[in-house]
């Protein structure tokens, strides 16, 4: 159990000591609150996921099927300043307030019911720093009395919710290496836990375990195999065991700057007691450089939240070549299948593929694909978990040290993947997954030679490229008993935004061309729509206050699609960006 | 989120972003204010970089500085972060754009690649005036490599290079392979020099100004040998510098700044002051 560690909190604990309650040790959001949240609790929203599992399933249904014709907007607030980029963040709800986060490393507190805002903490970033895909934040935790939330330049801050002032605040790492971060954390048995974010320069991902109420690092587990993993008490650094077999998989000492960055963070699994994360591509980008498969680079890992260690992994891509992240959300459920009950685990992945894992022991269920053309493989072997690859590969740029451009390879997914970082969800009801997807591939060559710091340089280029005429995302219901895709939404421009899904019957994500909508969970019929102004990319949220129902979202147009969308960006020139948080319930007359 | 791949097509990034080329005059600009404003990459020693007194300073500054000097105006340094992916996300925001978070924009580069199949990459920008000649040389300790007259020294001896450069790229890759298991990485060039003069590598492969500025004076037990591959034009290329493709006022004025630099000799003097060779750009 939690000590309660600083001022705020010294009455709380004075007065469970004298009542002889032990648990009571936190005030505000406590471990239980935690374990109930999405679950039990649906008049909160207190964790990235909405609950643990990451199912963004949430039991309400006065807004459903039959009443949603009647939802309209309670309030709106807006950011504000000239800071309007991509708005990614899932709001969270505690105590009469809303909590969201905001580009550029902002976080608001807001009145749940009147939009009032209460405070803002604008984390002041150092000048001249270079995140890779934008300004965007995912979102924060709660804990106690705490709101934390990571910043750009790689910080991680926590905040009072009551006044916004700066509890504690930890560098995570050092920005001008090239550490950054945007994801959520979540807290886990009082241990806030992240991930990192990182470019090229010799980033290896990780993940850290800190004490939710101080900050102070316990445990650290770099995620590529030969690293070694610490924890910590009382200012005593501990090794607790190599990540793998320092060089099984990696030439050389590649391993040392092997990539592997952590950037989307993680969702926990209370009954097998694991953080389920997802691992970036390895590096460098170039594949031919590091022969060997570069675990654990681009795969799902389970760990223990408590020490660290890895339980279990599995590799979705070996010796990644197209920048086939394996950060994806892995999100817990109940397979049923042939009459049996499995602890099992979902992942919508870059490569394509949507894997269901038995997430006891990371055994390979099935594989499935979830969009329409991959290039890279022609399924997975189900005896060895491995991909079966066609061998279409991008080529390797060494071999254009002789001067000539490198063949052009076309290869699907693109590098922004079947599907990116924005996050789906499970119905129970339904049974069936609603995953955010994007029909794109891209055209990859070899440069002559390009230049970087002033310096010739082996590089590819490439150009993303959409498959279709007339669609780019894809919301697709999947079962995961078989892979089959139940129904589709197409969308004109790329799906960003995260998911939602209700007892109500509904799903709901947004689009950039500034909707927020809603379909029939069964059917994918749309019901209802409505325009927010700006795109919308940020993940929705439901809870109920005061016997009402209300669902919320951030809206702003941004991310990384605008950046490094080659040809689909002119599909998306027109978009404006934006910055607001919309708040829905149904109207009464 | 990360992509990986160098080299972005930016069309579609202009395109999104609704670029327009402004065509205000530049080179009236920074008579008017008596400042020219000079990007320089940060944390890139020996050319610009931070000493430990806190200044910037190296070739590329001195150079700034200079040209400066000789237009009659003041120098504002300009330092950026260099992308990890390719130059022409620095050009962009170091020339003709900013970077969103706020920083870069300047009126020019220094330190660019100048040769016609990279300005046919970059439009939005003008390469001109090579002050020098750069090229990929590998330092060697000649008691323990008595000649370096074939990369398959490297099949029994250790090399070390700063990571994700040319040469970390070509060594681990080429023929097949065959010396990744004795390429050692480094993450900066002085973390290699360092390794280097320890002893803990017999060679260390490098742009040749950073294998000069290295070794400094006790070069002596050294020899700096171009690399032993053949036909292989990624290892040389002239530096010079940007400006935005419209501001050819300002253009000229600092390619004729440059010219006066050479013929004066100012320019050998600030190369000799570096303990660098100015090898003279090649057509």
């Amino acid at each position: 159990m939690m000590h309660a560690r600083f001022p705020m909190n010294r009455l709380a604990l004075g007065v469970s000591l004298l009542l002889g309650v032990a648990s009571a040790a936190v005030a505000g959001v406590t471990d239980q609150n935690l374990l109930d949240a999405g679950v039990k609790d649906n008049k909160s929203v207190l964790t990235w996921g909405i609950d643990y599992q990451g199912t963004r399933y949430s039991p309400l249904k006065q807004i459903n099927a039959d009443t949603i014709k009647d939802l309209v907007p309670a309030w709106t607030f807006s950011y504000g300043d000239e800071k309007q980029r991509g708005q990614e963040a899932q709001p969270l709800v505690y105590n009469g307030k809303i909590f969201v986060t905001a580009s550029y490393s902002r976080i608001y507190a807001v009145d749940a019911k009147t939009g009032k805002k209460l405070w803002v903490y604008e984390h002041r970033l150092p000048d001249g720093i270079l995140p890779c895909c934008d300004v965007i934040n995912r979102g924060a935790a709660l804990y106690g009395d705490l709101v934390i939330y990571s910043t750009l330049d790689a910080q991680l801050v926590a905040l009072n919710q009551e006044t916004g002032k700066v509890v504690w605040r930890e560098k995570m790492d050092n920005y001008k290496d090239g550490y950054s971060n945007s994801a959520a954390p979540i807290v886990v048995k009082g241990l806030v836990i992240t991930g990192v974010s990182g470019g090229e320069f010799g980033v290896v991902g990780r993940v850290d375990a800190r004490d939710a109420l101080t900050g102070k690092l316990v445990w650290t587990r770099p995620v590529i195999e030969g690293h070694m993993g610490y924890t910590f008490k009382d200012g005593q650094k501990t090794e607790a065991g190599l990540t793998g077999e320092t060089g099984k998989t990696w030439p050389g000492d590649l391993w040392q700057t092997g990539g592997g960055a952590t950037w989307l963070g993680g969702y926990y699994d209370p009954e097998t007691d694991s953080v389920l994360i997802g691992t970036g591509n390895p590096a460098p980008w170039n594949a031919h450089t590091r022969p060997g498969d570069n675990l654990y680079s681009a795969s799902s890992l389970a760990i223990d939240p408590s020490t660290g260690k890895i339980k279990w992994h599995y590799q979705t891509t070996p010796n990644d070549g197209w920048d086939f992240d394996g950060v994806n959300e892995l999100v817990s459920f109940d397979l049923k299948k042939d009459g049996k009950t499995i602890k099992a685990v979902g992942k919508a992945d870059r490569n394509g593929f949507f894997y269901v894992l038995d997430r006891t022991n990371g055994k390979l269920i099935s594989a499935t694909p979830f969009v329409t053309k991959q290039t890279w493989a022609t399924g997975v072997d189900l005896k060895t978990g491995r991909p079966i690859e066609t061998g279409v590969r991008p080529g390797d740029p060494s071999k254009s040290a002789d001067g000539k451009k490198g063949e052009t390879v076309f290869s699907a997914p693109s590098f922004l993947g079947g599907k990116n970082w924005m996050p789906m969800a499970y119905n129970k009801d339904t049974g069936l997954f609603y995953v955010p997807a994007n029909e794109w591939g891209m055209d990859i060559w070899n440069e002559p030679i390009t230049y970087k710091k002033g310096a010739a340089y082996l590089g590819a280029g490439f150009n993303i490229k959409p498959l279709y005429d007339d669609y780019i995302g894809a919301l697709r219901a999947i079962d995961p008993a078989t892979g089959k895709i139940v129904w589709e939404y197409k969308n004109y421009s790329p799906l960003w935004g995260g998911v939602l899904t209700t007892a109500g019957n509904l799903v709901f994500t947004g689009t950039p061309e500034g909707f927020l909508k809603a379909f029939d969970a069964k059917t994918g019929k749309e019901l209802w729509s409505y325009q927010t102004g700006s795109g919308v990319v940020g993940c929705p949220v439901t809870w109920e206050m005061d016997g009402e129902q209300y669902i919320a979202v951030p809206s702003g147009w941004g991310g990384a699609v605008p950046l490094w969308g080659g040809e689909v960006a002119k599909r998306i020139s027109y978009l404006t960006q934006g910055g607001s948080l919309w708040v829905f319930k149904l109207h009464k007359s | 989120m990360k992509r990986i791949l160098a080299a972005a097509v930016l069309a579609g990034l202009a395109v999104a972003q609704g670029v327009t080329s402004a065509s205000a005059d530049a080179l009236a600009e920074v008579r008017e204010k008596g400042v020219l404003r000079v990007a320089v990459y940060k944390d890139f020693p020996p050319y610009s970089y931070t000493d430990a007194q806190g200044r910037m300073t190296g070739l590329d500054v001195e150079i700034g500085k200079a040209l400066a000097g000789k237009m009659g105006v003041a120098m504002a340094l300009v330092p950026i972060p260099a992308s990890d992916e390719s130059m022409e996300d620095d050009l962009r925001n170091a020339v003709w754009k900013g970077h969103y978070m706020g920083w870069g924009k300047a009126d020019v580069m220094l330190h660019v690649p100048v040769n016609a199949d990279f300005q046919k990459r970059v439009d939005k920008v003008a390469l001109f005036a090579p002050y020098y000649r750069e090229l990929v040389a590998v330092a060697y300790d000649k008691t323990k490599i008595p000649d370096l007259n074939s990369l398959d020294v490297f099949r029994t001896e250790k090399v070390g290079v700063e990571m994700r450069t040319v040469a970390d790229q070509y060594l681990i890759t080429t023929s097949n392979h065959a010396y990744i298991n004795n390429v050692r990485h480094f993450r900066t060039v002085d973390a290699a020099c360092e390794a280097f003069k320890a002893g803990e590598v017999p060679a260390f492969a490098a742009q040749r100004g950073q294998l000069e500025h290295c070794l400094g004076p006790d070069r002596s037990r050294f020899v700096i040998g171009t690399v032993p591959a053949p036909d292989v034009r990624v290892f040389e290329w002239n530096v010079g510098m940007a400006v935005k493709a419209d501001e050819t006022g300002l253009r000229d004025a600092l390619g004729e700044a440059m010219e006066a630099l050479r013929k004066d000799g100012s320019l050998q003097k600030i190369f000799d002051r570096q303990a660098m060779s100015l090898n003279t750009p090649a057509n």
